[in-house]
């Protein structure tokens, strides 16, 4: 690890050499305090590296990506415990209910939950319902800060990374030290946290546990059951580091996460309710092995084994007789090897460059057959990294996937920086993304008896469990031509980032990207059969063209020594392309929904993609006194009016209405928006030595929407303690 | 929005009311909306499910001539038969008439005479026996997407719905080879928008027509 620093140090001096010196000292140069982002004033002390969008530590300033950076100092202000937590609050992220109004999923850059890739420590964590990795799994309990790399990334990460990469940094010990904290509030929610770190001369350990339990809450009081039922949830983390000689080190790391969930509720169709009971159980861990050794000082070589499986089962009975209605389990499997080498030609030339095996497996009652489906993926990726002359900073970097199923992939990306003065930089950085199909989207076999019946087939079971259904002479019609079902490829997008960073004044400072991204090729559901009983068979295909664009920005001003203010806000254009083409040659119609009168939808009146707000903004006050101790935050965080696409049913059996209700299924200036909202959440807290005593309301205003935004509960009021043994306050 | 919606249906009407001042037509027709035609509703609901049962699996049959659903079919007295999302025409493979229809893209109130040409008939042996198939041989085809309506939701975690396109309109040739146009403005009853599956009842027909009685092609 001795080395980083100097290619580090050595990169810096680069780009700024004239604030080397007070970087490595750890004072605020100017340039730096504005590439800090607004948020992070007052916690200047730590060093902003970020090591997702490189997969090398380098300074904010110097990335010519869009990057978010959000730190534990910021994070504990803040009261957060949850990863969902932490991300609603950033320009630009927006959390968004998964299928059925459910859980928290992270929508960037307007592009679904599906596309970003979520990371610990630089390791995939997987395990995703419908496509969303439920962000509230993660707890933020232990961590050193958050990363965000906006755009895609699959240039170094391959599939998923396509819309963005999230990377959790566990802390690291650096002294002997033990934390608690324990923080109760609304709903009888108790988060408990512990971490230990122990440093030797030669090795270190990190233990870390936390205990999170809750009742739910429930928005429809006049239903049976709860909007989010009880649950209770464990995470167990270790590492243990060990310098085996001056340029080995090997590290072993584990995580385990594990919650159990009991629901109750009726299923409500056509004035019938039917009582139903049920539990959930998801576990999930990882074990995360890597060895780094240090060839030469130019060379360093880390090889890493890392194997995580996530398991859920969950079931569904009538209180009537105890009778099944639903069982359900998945087990998922992901194991991948990587050597990853960086190699320094020149203080100038820095090359990244790895190679890696990964193999998936899932075994699920939800797809067709109990076989086992597995999938490999072998890569290489090669990035480079040139600082040709001082202002300018050039990465460019490709990658090749071999999946065994989809073949091949090349994701280059491109990222330039230039700084025209220490007041004003330029950014752009262009990429393609990728997803590879998801195992759902292959192998689902689906049946819903209830609402008229339908199936929903993955892609390569549609063809065979088609000529089962035709042997048994239950297929009525087709929808489509049957050669062009069984096979899906990759979802490819192309995306510019487009940014400036500004120094207004020596207090105020100003961050824009724009950005577009274009998916030609996105996999959607379409009905392919009709069956006998008149139940339409879906199946997946690459259908969609669709496109995201928009700006995102954020003022900050540092008011005295203490004060922080901030701005953020993105605008946000989300459509699909045959609409908008469909539109602008006059073929869209809306029918007024009480006049029944039909009329052509203009240009201009076609709002876009479901579920998207074009507006989402924050404004946030921070109050930092490490003298006195004190510490607080103001922060309001507004979603602006948006679509919900498809009915569904929610937990609580009721029905969750398609925003179209002008019979042309697209989302147009008539229809019924879920309507704009603003959050307002408030902290307060006072360190005494070791100790820390928090209070704060979430959600002040109490904004509560149980049709349409069920995982947003009501006000919360919390109060935390935390003290911690032998470690020196950092913070003063 | 309710406010810019009522503003947009305003200046609608109005436009309608001068144009058909202005207009010296001799002898005018009129659109007429024809409420909830019932087309085999289901009688009862699955007490564990909720899934609708009971159906008949019979017409539903209607004349423009009378305005009226028509309780004893047989040669050309009904024009339309319904049932579920089958419309049968009285011609062809389904009746004895001279029916014919086509779909047009566009304004109801816009198509201001009928196509003389591009008409089809039913073209299906089965279209009356009862587990009639959604198809293309029809003058009014069934199917998602295919003539007036898209069947949406019926995918992941959603009931299916079924949803009278804007922007679809039917010209028809009538059991004795009158003209008329029509369009269908809901499959539920009593028109909810937007539909909730959970609770709409389907198969109540909400549709407007202009029907000519004197044998021309104009319809407006």
């Amino acid at each position: 690890m001795a080395f980083e620093p100097v290619i580090f140090a050595t990169l810096m001096k680069n780009i700024f050499g004239q604030i080397k010196v007070l970087l490595i000292v750890g004072s605020v140069a100017p340039f730096i305090a504005m590439a800090q982002g607004t948020d992070t004033l007052h916690f200047q002390q730590l060093e902003e590296v970020i090591i997702t969008a490189t997969r090398n530590e380098r300074t904010m300033g110097s990335l010519p990506m869009p990057v978010t950076l959000v730190q534990t100092p910021m994070i504990k202000t803040m009261g957060s415990v949850r990863l969902n937590d932490v991300l609603t609050e950033q320009t630009g992220l927006v959390v968004v209910p998964q299928i059925n109004g459910q859980g928290n999923g992270i929508q960037i850059q307007g592009l679904n939950p599906d596309y970003t890739l979520i990371l610990v420590d630089g390791e995939p964590i997987i395990g995703r319902y419908t496509g969303t990795l439920e962000l509230s799994r993660l707890t933020v309990g232990n961590i050193k800060q958050v990363e965000i790399v906006k755009g895609p990334s699959s240039s170094l990460y391959g599939s998923e990374a396509l819309a963005g990469v999230i990377n959790i940094i566990t802390e690291k010990p650096s002294t002997n030290t033990a934390k608690f904290s324990m923080r109760y509030g609304t709903n009888n929610t108790l988060d408990l946290n512990t971490t230990g770190g122990f440093v030797g001369s030669k090795w270190n350990v990190s233990v870390f546990a936390n205990r999170y339990s809750t009742d739910g809450y429930d928005l429809s009081p006049q239903n049976y059951g709860k909007t989010v039922s009880p649950f209770l949830n464990y995470t167990l983390g270790s590492r243990v580091e060990y310098k085996l000689n001056n340029q080995t080190i090997l590290s072993i790391g584990g995580r385990y996460f594990g919650e159990n969930q009991d629901y109750s509720f009726d299923v409500n169709n056509k004035g019938n309710s039917i009582r139903t009971y049920g539990a959930g159980k998801i576990t999930d861990w990882n074990l995360n092995t890597m060895l780094s050794h240090r060839i030469s000082n130019r060379f360093k070589l880390t090889g890493r084994f890392y194997v995580t499986n996530y398991e859920t089962d969950s079931y569904f009975k009538l209180e009537r007789n105890d009778s099944l209605t639903k069982q359900d389990n998945y087990r998922q499997w992901f194991k991948r090897f990587e050597l990853v080498g960086d190699y320094q030609f020149a203080p100038n030339h820095i090359t990244t460059f790895g190679t890696g095996l990964i193999d998936e497996s899932v075994v699920t009652n939800r797809y067709f057959g109990l076989t086992e489906r597995t999938l490999q993926t072998k890569y290489l990726f090669i990035q480079h990294e040139w600082n040709p002359i001082s202002p300018l900073i050039v990465i460019g970097g490709i990658r090749y996937d071999n999946n065994s199923k989809f073949g091949d992939q090349f994701s280059p990306k491109l990222s330039v920086q230039y700084e025209v003065s220490s007041k004003l930089v330029f950014k752009s950085s262009f990429g393609v993304g990728f997803k590879t199909p998801d195992f759902r989207q292959l192998y689902y076999n689906f049946y819903n008896a209830a609402g008229g019946g339908y199936n929903l087939w993955g892609s390569e079971i549609a063809n065979e469990r088609i000529s089962e259904f035709q042997k048994l002479g239950l297929i009525q019609s087709y929808s489509v031509d049957l050669s062009t079902i069984g096979t899906l490829e990759p979802e490819r997008s192309l995306s510019i980032n487009i940014g400036a960073k500004a120094k207004l004044s020596s207090f105020l400072s100003w961050d824009v990207n724009l950005f577009r991204n274009n998916i030609d090729n996105l996999i959607d559901y379409l009905p392919i059969a009709l069956t006998t009983s008149r139940e339409t068979i879906y199946s997946f295909r690459n259908i969609k063209k669709v496109f995201t664009q928009g700006i995102e920005t954020d003022l900050g001003c540092r008011l005295g020594s203490n004060f922080s203010v901030s701005i953020g806000y993105q605008l946000l254009f989300a459509k699909d392309q045959a609409v908008v083409d469909k539109v602008d040659r006059g073929d869209e119609y809306w029918r007024d929904p009480i006049t029944l009168q039909t009329q052509r939808l203009k240009s201009n009146e076609y709002f876009g993609l479901y579920n998207r707000s074009r507006h989402t903004g924050n404004f946030k006050v921070f109050y930092k006194n490490a003298k006195s101790g004190w510490e607080g935050s103001v922060r309001v965080i507004y979603r602006g009016k948006f679509g919900v696409g498809d009915v569904q049913g929610n937990i609580q059996g009721e029905i969750i209405p398609a925003s179209d209700q002008n019979d042309n299924l697209i989302l147009d200036e008539y229809d019924n928006f879920v309507p704009g909202y603003a959050l307002v959440n408030l902290s307060l807290a006072k360190s005494i030595q070791s100790l820390r005593l928090q209070i704060g309301v979430d959600n002040l205003l109490d904004y509560t929407n149980p049709i349409f935004i069920p995982n947003l509960p009501g006000r919360l009021i919390y109060g935390s303690v935390s003290f911690s043994l032998f470690e020196k306050s950092k913070n003063q | 929005m309710k406010c810019v919606l009522s503003i947009v249906c305003l200046f609608y009407f109005s436009m309608f009311i001068s144009c058909s001042k202005s207009d010296p037509a001799p002898t005018p027709v009129t659109a007429i909306r024809f409420s909830n035609l019932p087309a085999d509703p289901a009688t009862s609901f699955d007490p564990n499910t909720g899934a609708p049962t009971g159906f008949t699996n019979k017409f539903t049959f209607f004349s423009f001539a009378t305005g009226a659903v028509v309780d004893s079919p047989s040669g050309t007295n009904w024009d339309l038969a319904f049932r579920a999302t089958t419309i049968l025409v009285n011609g062809g493979t389904s009746g004895a008439g001279k029916g014919a229809a086509q779909i047009l893209t566009g304004i109801f109130d816009d198509v201001a005479n009928a196509p003389t040409d591009g008409y089809k008939q039913d073209n299906d042996a089965g279209g009356l026996s009862p587990a009639a198939a959604p198809n293309t041989n029809l003058a009014i085809p069934t199917g998602s997407g295919n003539a007036w309506y898209v069947a949406t939701g019926g995918g992941p975690s959603s009931p299916s719905v079924i949803t009278a396109t804007a922007g679809k309109v039917i010209v028809l040739k009538t059991a004795d080879g009158k003209y008329a146009k029509m369009e269908i403005l809901s499959y539920y009853k009593d028109a909810p928008a937007p539909v909730n599956p959970l609770r709409d009842i389907a198969r109540y027909y909400t549709f407007q027509y202009v029907y000519q009685p004197d044998g021309s092609t104009r319809l407006k």
